[in-house]
């Protein structure tokens, strides 16, 4: 590739992946082709969804969008990750640093696991700030500064006691106030892309609802693309313009949202509609995906609807 | 706060149970002894009857058994640990103490340079990429463990002090001369800290592996912060409470191994007392020794679990009331199914 | 005591690869983890949405039972492969090397040679063939190791099993009981009971067995705990199998790779104190073990080296030997490269 590929280019699409495939090694023999020849584009203040049930390389798409791959040496990447027209495959690891630190704020799915449980929330939240990051014990770096932004991220992710939230360490929290602090690191950079990765799943039902607004509001008001990673249809349908159906490590169908769940093209998506239905409707038999169909959905190259 | 007081009038009660314990199975292991008791008591030496009317008045010998149980560890708890039988029929405690120094003066640097070597160490292997270097640092970990520690010492001095006459062989200071010669120190120290290293290196690789395998970590790098301070800010702080609870316990095994070590080493430390008196019986000085000891493993664990609990943010607020999660465990994703 | 439970690790007395086990066992399975468990056969009806059926993995996947068994890992290893045979070829000097080397308590050689053709390893000071010491002493250092062993691993499996598995009083028993034995370390108390009622090699197996016990009994019980709460036993319970049947079809096969591993640390551990011992003088004076033997090499280090280092080199090699293949089991039950960060 030529220098000029690899420059940021201006009118670039935010996020580009073209062909993207994902190795992953399993045992110390077997390994799984967890993304293969993946299509997917984000534009700037765009909002795109990808759903798709367990195991079917959303994740792992999506850490690959962030460089949050497993760093084993037999983790392969091939195909083009480009961020903002520059291509990341294979890049050096600080140019990928320099990404998150600005661009890609991520969301992940477990609020327990997911915070540092000996280091306290604020400053957990301020070392994601860029250069308001704590230099070595006080010194140096306006403290009063980052604090007070530090309260106001917490405060945006819906946490109206920040001083006390930040003073506190993770397990003084509940489950829903510590996705809110997962939401305040990722928006603290203030970066390009809010990437969130079933940032509701370990919650329960009510709470969902509240995180989720906020993270509708948050992106609103920042103004940044966000790109939810969900297996639940009806998240995914309330906060999407677009969305990306994924099977087996292929993007097997994608289109504006409301089109896809309301007219599914894809024989998958027609039969994860209907599986997800017959576990909501009353009246309908529980539908789950036949086996053969499942294969045949496995050993079908990817064609975009 | 109560609760935490709670705790650790807890700890101190099992504390004293456990001492208790230990003191119950000595004299127990006394009374089982065959022969004569007072013969087992002193030893295997010839008794004046005044240090014999002695004994029997300080133990009631004369009395049945649960009375002299009790008399026992009243006793025990008020200091007096009994008389050495030697030439001025020392008390037991005032010889043990005497001797203290010298065995801390080996095992606080054996602790230190262990404890900190351990975390280094494992921490490396724990995070190269280099294969060779974890594999030299984990073989060299199991191979030091599997080494008896007394041959190693031995090993020591027959390179070090007869081979290349770097060191002395024997002792703690030139002959004749009071304190401690610091090249008399090199290789005691060396030897007592080997297995205890190489133990703590192991427990900190796994542990390190272990902490940088954790969520937390991803949301670090996700922060872009480089992986140096991913790995001394993050990944250390939670993988180092498991060596607060091992270096807990290995101050009490690095005593106990110093009953070796200072047999090779002729060191004049309370290992090398406690050998005497096992080659000639002194029999209270045994048991001196077993409670000296026992009692500084005790309150050892007792700092071991205050410090704990003061490191792991979790336990400093396990015992607050509203504390309403489980300490570790992770609630259940569901993540399998296609749809809530 | 919920917090001692929850940061106490073993002493070092159980052993390093027996701590990573206790870790291990308490972290959700490799499977669960893959989210690829499939129902059991039979197991009632599968549940509705089981989307992750191996079709539905993505790309290709080796199904669970194409795996290599743990076990043919663990004999496949490269460190199985070396310290296996070894192990083996000690046993084997141990049991049938006395037959062969002569009588280890004959003087009239020459005092203090030097290793040569004629005595390979030497002469001690008395003027008595080394190698044939040294394989006699092999077999006191191999037969306590073993015993110790294989006592601890009966004493864990019963106190274990029954204290997880009943739980209640049992439990607390257990638990106070290997506190116990955690305070004091080992040799201690193995000298103190040498010194007081005499230094046979049975009281010296005894209380070596006595004071090691808790680390297979640990493993065990954290199993028995485990299954005792899973749906089949109680099933079983329904039906009205005994604890201890259940005990030993149900807890033991689950418990066996631990507690093996744990096992052969203790081997490690108990030829390590007994040596020590012998080096202090504690044991049978007509038949010296290797730590013996190491005692009285302790004057000869300036003019007889070797007699210091064929009987230390031996047990390190044997206690290598064991520890290694403990961690290869270990290794082989517990691959860490299931799920790579
Ligand atoms: N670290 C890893 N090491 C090895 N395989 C992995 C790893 N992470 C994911 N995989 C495998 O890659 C495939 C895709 O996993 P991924 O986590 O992307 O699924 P997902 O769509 O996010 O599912 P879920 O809804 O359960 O989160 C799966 O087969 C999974 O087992
Ligand atoms: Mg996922």
């Amino acid at each position: 590739m030529t220098i000029a590929e690899n420059q940021p280019a201006a009118g670039a699409p935010l996020i580009e992946l073209t062909g993207l495939n994902v190795v992953l090694p399993t045992g110390e023999r077997s390994e799984v082709e967890a993304v293969k020849s993946v299509d997917l584009v984000v534009h700037d203040g765009e909002r795109v969804g990808l759903v798709g049930e367990s195991g079917s390389g959303k994740s792992v798409t999506g850490r690959s969008i962030a460089g949050l791959l497993p760093t084993s040496p037999r983790v392969r990447v091939s195909g083009s990750i480009r961020i903002r027209g520059q291509e990341m495959v294979g890049a050096p690891a600080r140019t990928w640093d320099d990404v998150r630190r600005k661009t890609v704020g991520m969301i992940f799915q477990d609020p327990l696991t997911f915070l540092n449980p000996t280091m306290r929330v604020g400053r957990q939240v301020a070392e994601s700030i860029p250069d308001r990051r704590p230099v070595r014990s006080g010194a140096g770096g306006d403290r009063t500064a980052r604090d007070r932004a530090v309260f106001r991220f917490l405060r945006q992710a819906g946490l109206p006691d920040a001083e006390q939230v930040a003073a506190s360490f993770p397990h003084e929290l509940s489950g829903g106030m510590r996705q809110r602090v997962l939401i305040a690191i990722a928006i603290a950079k203030e970066p390009s892309l809010v990437l969130a990765d079933e940032p509701t799943t370990a919650l329960d039902a009510t709470v969902q609802q509240h995180v989720l607004r906020t993270l509708d509001e948050t992106v609103t008001e920042l103004g940044t693309s966000l790109m939810l990673i969900s297996h639940d249809l009806a998240v995914v349908a309330g906060m999407t313009d677009r969305v990306y159906v994924m099977y087996a490590g292929r993007i097997v169908e994608e289109g504006p949202t409301a089109r896809v769940l309301a007219e599914p093209r894809h024989e998958y998506t027609q039969a994860l509609l209907r599986s997800v239905r017959s576990l909501t409707d009353r009246d309908t038999d529980l539908y789950s995906i036949p086996l053969a169909l499942r294969q045949r959905f496995a050993e079908e190259p990817t064609h975009v609807a | 706060m109560k609760a935490r007081l709670i705790h650790y009038g807890r700890l101190l009660l099992s504390s004293l149970i456990l001492f208790i314990a230990v003191i119950t199975v000595l004299f127990f292991l006394l009374e089982l002894a065959p022969g004569d008791p007072i013969q087992t008591l002193v030893g295997d030496v010839p008794l004046s009857e005044a240090f014999r009317a002695q004994i029997t008045a300080a133990y009631g010998l004369d009395k049945p058994v649960w009375e002299r149980y009790v008399l026992y560890l009243g006793n025990v708890f008020t200091g007096n640990l009994g008389f050495s039988f030697g030439t001025n029929n020392e008390p037991v405690l005032d010889l043990i103490l005497s001797r203290a120094g010298n065995t801390l003066a080996l095992a606080v640097p054996a602790f230190l340079i262990s404890t900190i070597g351990g975390i280094i160490l494992g921490s490396i292997a724990a995070r190269t990429r280099r294969r060779w270097l974890d594999g030299g640092i984990s073989g060299g970990a199991v191979a030091l463990f599997s080494v008896p520690n007394f041959w190693f010492g031995m090993l020591l001095i027959m390179v070090f002090s007869i081979w290349l006459g770097w060191f002395p062989t024997q002792g703690k200071s030139p002959y004749g001369q009071p304190g401690i010669g610091l090249e008399y120190l090199v290789l005691p120290v060396i030897t007592m800290a080997t297995s205890e290293l190489a133990y703590k290196t192991r427990i900190m690789r796994s542990s390190m592996i272990e902490s940088l395998g954790q969520d937390f970590v991803d949301t670090a790098r996700s922060k872009g912060l480089s992986s140096s301070h991913v790995l001394w800010r993050h990944a250390l702080p939670n993988a180092l409470l498991p060596m607060v609870t091992v270096s807990g316990y290995s101050l009490g095994y690095i005593l106990a191994g110093s009953v070796l070590v200072e047999r090779v080493f002729g060191w004049p430390g309370m290992g090398l007392l406690f050998i005497d008196a096992i080659n000639r019986q002194n029999n209270m000085v045994i048991l001196g020794v077993v409670i000296v000891l026992t009692v500084v493993i005790i309150l050892v664990n007792i700092l071991t679990d205050v410090v704990y609990g003061l490191v792991d943010p979790r336990l400093r607020a396990q015992f607050s009331p509203q504390r309403t999660l489980p300490p570790e465990g992770r609630q259940d994703r569901q993540s399998d199914e296609v749809a809530a | 005591m919920t917090q001692q439970e929850t940061h106490m690790v073993p002493p070092p007395e159980t052993g390093p690869t027996a701590n990573a086990v206790t870790e291990a066992a308490n972290r959700p399975g490799l499977a669960g983890a893959a989210g690829t468990t499939a129902p059991p056969d039979g197991a009632g009806t599968p549940p509705p949405a089981q989307p992750d059926t191996p079709a539905g993995a993505a790309g290709r996947r080796r199904p669970p039972g194409t795996e290599r068994s743990p076990w043919r890992v663990f004999l496949r290893k490269p460190s199985t492969m070396v310290f296996l045979p070894l192990l083996g070829l000690f046993v084997l000097i141990a049991a049938l090397g006395p037959l062969l080397v002569g009588d280890p308590s004959a003087t009239g050689n020459a005092e203090l040679l030097a290793p040569s053709a004629a005595h390979p390893l030497g002469t001690d000071h008395l003027g008595r063939d080394y190698l044939a010491r040294v394989v006699n002493g092999g077999q006191i250092s191999l037969l306590v190791g073993f015993t110790v062993a294989v006592l601890c691993m009966t004493i864990g499996l019963v106190v274990g099993g029954l204290a997880g598995y009943h739980g209640g009083w049992m439990d607390t028993l257990m638990v106070k009981l290997a506190e116990f034995f955690q305070v004091l370390p080992g040799i201690v108390l193995a000298l103190v009971a040498a010194a007081l009622l005499g230094a046979n090699v049975f009281i010296i197996v005894a209380i070596l067995s006595i004071t090691m016990w808790p680390a297979v009994a640990r493993i065990v019980r954290a199993e028995a705990m485990r299954i005792s709460q899973l749906g089949y036993v109680e099933s079983a319970r329904a039906a009205g199998f005994r604890s201890g049947r259940i005990i030993w079809s149900d807890v033991l096969p689950n418990a066996l790779p631990p507690v093996l591993v744990a096992t052969s640390m203790t081997v490690g551990r108990a030829i390590l104190i007994e040596s020590g011992l012998a080096y202090l003088g504690i044991g049978d004076p007509s038949h010296p073990s290797w730590g013996a033997l190491l005692n009285s090499a302790q004057a000869y280090m300036r003019d007889g080296w070797w007699l210091a280092v064929a009987p230390g080199l031996c047990i390190f090699l044997v206690v290598l030997a064991v520890n290694m293949l403990g961690d290869a089991l270990n290794d082989a039950y517990n691959p860490t490269v299931g799920r790579v960060k």
